[in-house]
């Protein structure tokens, strides 16, 4: 859905969500008829994908939801006795469809953001989208998302006040986004936690360690489940919690492991990249070149002054690294992989 | 279009052990007239390796036994592709991640094994499919290196066929006479190679509409029968035109049943579904139907027959096997 909708209108994304199968099934909306309302997926939409907390009635909640009466799902009975017990019988799993059922819709008249009229779910949705209150709601989880883990307020608004203006179009709110002053300040810089996925994924692209499809991606796949993050799987409906809760004392652990695991092995061609281009400053190699030039091989070009004088430090303990004899290229070449694991180690290597 | 072949009936149901499939992936008929069905099930993590293994059964569904489970030591699986029967009473099955041959005892007792990875001539990349021939020839579709290599059962190089620019990610094979039926799956085409290894025809998707071909059965009739995994379906080609293009339509298979009579609430809001719905937007987009409608195929991916004029289509991603019939036996 995000792929073919997510550049799109927020509207559109919201609409396909409230007919998404899943999401139906999920937050309860198959259950919601006239006469019987099931309010989960109702608030669940204001609090957590539009509007968020506060923004909103208890009454609107419980309007919202009545205007979303009838939106279930083809086979609600057979898939939800499916559901129940995980069934994937006889032949695997089974999508499911939309289905609109008009005599379980309740059609009476609502008021919803101070608005009164027989409304149906697409007219919340128009309601919704435009409303400040989700301009703002939206645009602080794309600053989140791209920008840092701490908000600016003015920036936010002013992203916000685009969000209006171009009627929830996301393309042109994240255009607005890249090219700011905020996107690219120095401030912003390594300013958000990256997440596991983020974190795997750069590490594996630094040492082209997964260049072809092959088996052992599910174990790359598994470290992330290690470090509290379950690709496709969250743990509610509200997503993960990013930022500096991706990290504690037992994620922290796995993410250096698994982070120092992949960028030990010199058989990988990004490996071997850094290790060629380490050599290419001379046979002999001081220890300040060599944290400099992984540095730069890793395109690292804002470390801190501190972090560096460490990694030199670290460096320094065996003296300069020597390609001169052949015997002593597999020791230098261990020594910058065992630097690269270093520099992976660092607190800035897992910001992005 | 014609009806050249008519739907049977349906063998399996997913089972991780004992009587069912899981990601059936291929399958040969032995001389007992028994089925051999390659599980290849996944992922690769420790509890679901017993998954990878041999169901054996008839062709009338009833089960018999099983054997293999994965890993990567001698006699085991970890991407098991495709499985043939050899003269000698042997069972054949290459796995693509191990690059390695293993013959079996009909009751599952290895007796050896071969393949080293590579790309020179007798290594292989990714074998994914195998074909015994009667002269004792192993056919092996080198995917990865985009060829078809020759071996004796006992993993002697005999030849090299296809290669860069001929090939491109070959699948499945079969043999006519002296004709090499080969799936050429990146190509969208169906390539014939003489007892050379020339190719002396290209059924290409212009014609035939292929999209990423799995396996291709070459009837007497003078009819081929392809898995067209890309599309989901199975096309019966006159040559290179289709003349009969089927999308599945498989029923309940007696071991779906008896699990239906073993549960009798889901069975009898099943019978109150609708299981053939009418689809719209986003679900008609290739590779949704198979996902929504539960009879079609999904990543159809081998075709085998036997001597009784049973047609069998292995329906991968549905964890069974639709069984059709030839009903012309007219000649082209």
């Amino acid at each position: 859905m995000f792929r073919q909708f997510g550049l799109g209108n927020l509207r559109a994304i919201l609409l396909e969500l409230s007919k998404d199968p899943a999401m139906i099934f999920w937050l309860d909306n198959k259950d919601n008829k006239i006469g019987a309302p099931n309010e989960n997926y109702g608030r669940e939409l204001l609090e957590l994908f539009s509007m968020g907390i506060g923004q909103y009635t208890e009454e609107d909640v419980q309007n919202c939801a009545r205007s979303f009466t009838g939106w279930s799902i083809r086979n609600a009975e057979y898939m939800s006795r499916r559901a129940e017990r995980d069934s994937i019988w006889p032949y695997g799993r089974l999508d499911w469809q939309f289905e609109y059922i008009p005599q379980n819709h309740d059609d009476g008249v609502k008021t919803f953001l101070g608005q009164t009229g027989r409304f149906n779910g697409e007219d919340i949705l128009d309601m919704i989208c435009s409303s400040p209150a989700t301009a703002r709601f939206i645009c602080e989880k794309l600053y989140r998302y791209f920008v840092s883990d701490a908000i600016d307020e003015r920036s936010v608004d002013e992203l916000a006040r685009v969000f209006l203006k171009c009627h929830g179009d996301i393309r042109q709110v994240l255009r607005e986004l890249f090219n700011s002053d905020y996107f690219k300040s120095i401030h912003n810089i390594r300013s958000k936690v990256m997440s596991p996925i983020e974190l795997v994924v750069q590490t594996c692209r630094l040492a082209e360690s997964h260049q072809f499809p092959d088996w052992t991606i599910v174990l790359t796949a598994m470290d992330v489940n290690f470090m509290g993050q379950e690709i496709l799987n969250p743990p509610t409906v509200e997503g993960w919690h990013t930022g500096s809760e991706w990290i504690e004392t037992g994620s922290l652990v796995e993410r250096l492991n698994a982070s120092t695991k992949e960028i030990s092995n010199s058989s990988h061609p990004g490996i071997r990249s850094i290790i060629d281009f380490v050599r290419s400053y001379g046979p002999t190699i001081e220890p300040e070149t060599l944290v400099h030039s992984c540095l730069e091989a890793m395109a690292v070009y804002d470390m801190p002054s501190k972090t560096i004088e460490t990694l030199v430090e670290y460096a320094s303990k065996w003296g300069n690294l020597s390609f001169a004899r052949p015997d002593s290229i597999p020791c230098s070449e261990q020594r910058v992989t065992e630097l690269l694991q270093m520099i992976v180690s660092t607190r800035e290597y897992q910001m992005a | 279009m014609k009806s050249v072949l008519a739907y049977s009936h349906t063998i399996g149901f997913l089972s991780n052990e004992g009587r069912g499939f899981n990601n059936p992936i291929d399958m040969c008929i032995g001389p007992d007239g028994l089925l051999y069905v390659l599980n290849r099930a996944g992922p690769e993590v420790g509890i679901r390796l017993p998954y990878k293994r041999v169901s054996v059964c008839t062709s009338d569904g009833e089960y018999i036994r099983e054997f293999g489970t994965g890993g990567i030591r001698p006699g085991e699986f970890w991407w098991p592709s495709s499985i043939d029967y050899t003269a000698s009473g042997e069972i054949v099955i290459a796995d693509e991640a191990l690059d390695r041959l293993s013959f079996f005892t009909p009751d599952g007792q290895l007796t050896h094994h071969f393949g080293v990875s590579g790309r020179d001539a007798g290594q292989l990349n990714r074998p994914s499919y195998v074909k015994f021939a009667s002269d004792g020839t192993l056919y092996v579709s080198d995917s990865m290196n985009h060829r078809v290599q020759l071996f004796t059962t006992e993993g002697e190089y005999l030849a090299s066929w296809g290669g860069i620019g001929n090939l491109n990610f070959p699948w499945g094979l079969d043999l006519l006479g002296s004709d090499l039926f080969v799936c050429d799956w990146r190509d969208d085409s169906i390539k014939v190679l003489d007892g050379a290894g020339d190719i002396t025809a290209t059924f290409d998707s212009e014609h035939t509409g292929l999209y990423r071909p799995s396996h291709i059965l070459a009837t007497n009739s003078g009819y081929s029968i392809v898995s067209d995994w890309g599309n989901n379906r199975v096309v019966v080609l006159a040559g290179s035109d289709p003349v009969q293009l089927l999308y599945g339509q498989a029923e309940d298979s007696k071991w779906a049943e008896d699990y239906l009579q073993a549960n009798p609430q889901e069975a009898e809001a099943r019978l109150s579904a609708n299981l053939l719905p009418d689809l719209t937007g986003r679900q008609t987009a290739r590779g949704e139907p198979s996902a929504n409608v539960e009879s079609y195929f999904w990543g159809p991916t081998a075709i085998e027959s036997n001597d009784l004029g049973d047609i069998f289509i292995v329906d991968s991603c549905r964890h069974r096997l639709q069984v059709y019939r030839e009903i012309s036996s007219s000649n082209v």
